[in-house]
């Protein structure tokens, strides 16, 4: 079970930190990002992701 | 945990660093294009696109009641278009053309542009094929974008204008 914990914590570090960089392009230099990719939905997977990690720290 | 196991957690790690690095870089470098023309041909049947949006509202604007021609109809003025522009470029020229009923006369057709003190800069369309210069230099440019107006002050009620579906934005530096 410890693995399958880095391998989610892992995913859900580094698609938070390309979020958040990609949501500072967006701010300056407004449709950047968003022209290609939905930043809602992004984040939307983010927080699914973020349960899913959660569920497997607890068991 | 067993060396396997660290490899595969290792691996996997920079297989989503790599991912999310070309993902990034990928868009970054789109922005930087250095091109010094940019052009986009419009479909007016997707009211959003990735670079464009409009006509809008969408209810002054329908489906072309003249079957031969691949158009949309102008029900009600004025209708409003944004465009993406990702770099500074100094003009554009927007080329297309129109359709109207014989019975509808001649009518004042202006093509503007939305400028940095919130009053639009128009142009008069004279002919059916037109070709316009706008100047960019007091355009406002908004979030990258561009606002456009459509505006036929004279069109009578219950009237319709056909935008034929062969529309052009050129930007140049």
């Amino acid at each position: 079970m410890k693995i399958k914990y880095i391998l989610i914590r892992d995913f859900f570090n580094i698609c938070l930190g390309t979020w958040l960089s990609l949501v500072l392009l967006e701010i300056f230099n407004p449709g950047m990002v968003q022209r290609h990719i939905n930043l809602e939905y992004w984040f939307y997977f983010l927080i699914i992701t973020f349960i899913f990690y959660r569920l497997v720290r607890k068991y | 945990m067993s060396n396997r196991k660290i490899k595969l957690v290792i691996l996997l790690r920079y297989l989503w660093l790599s991912i999310a690095l070309f993902v990034v870089a990928s868009l970054v470098f789109d922005a930087m294009s250095v091109k010094k023309t940019l052009i986009y041909e419009l479909d007016f049947h997707q009211s959003i696109s990735r670079d464009t949006a409009g006509w809008y509202p969408e209810s002054r604007i329908a489906q072309s009641s003249f079957m031969s021609i691949d158009a949309v109809d102008l029900v009600a003025e004025p209708v409003y278009f944004k465009v993406y522009a990702p770099n500074d470029f100094s003009t554009m020229s927007i080329t297309g053309s129109f359709y109207t009923d014989e019975s509808l006369g001649e009518q004042d057709i202006r093509l503007g542009i939305k400028k940095e003190d919130g009053s639009w800069e128009f142009q008069q369309i004279s002919s059916n094929d037109f070709i316009l210069n706008f100047d960019l230099a007091q355009a406002r440019k908004n979030k990258n974008q561009f606002e456009l107006i459509l505006s036929v002050p004279s069109l009578p009620s219950g009237q319709k204008i056909a935008l034929i579906n062969n529309w052009q934005i050129k930007f140049q530096k």
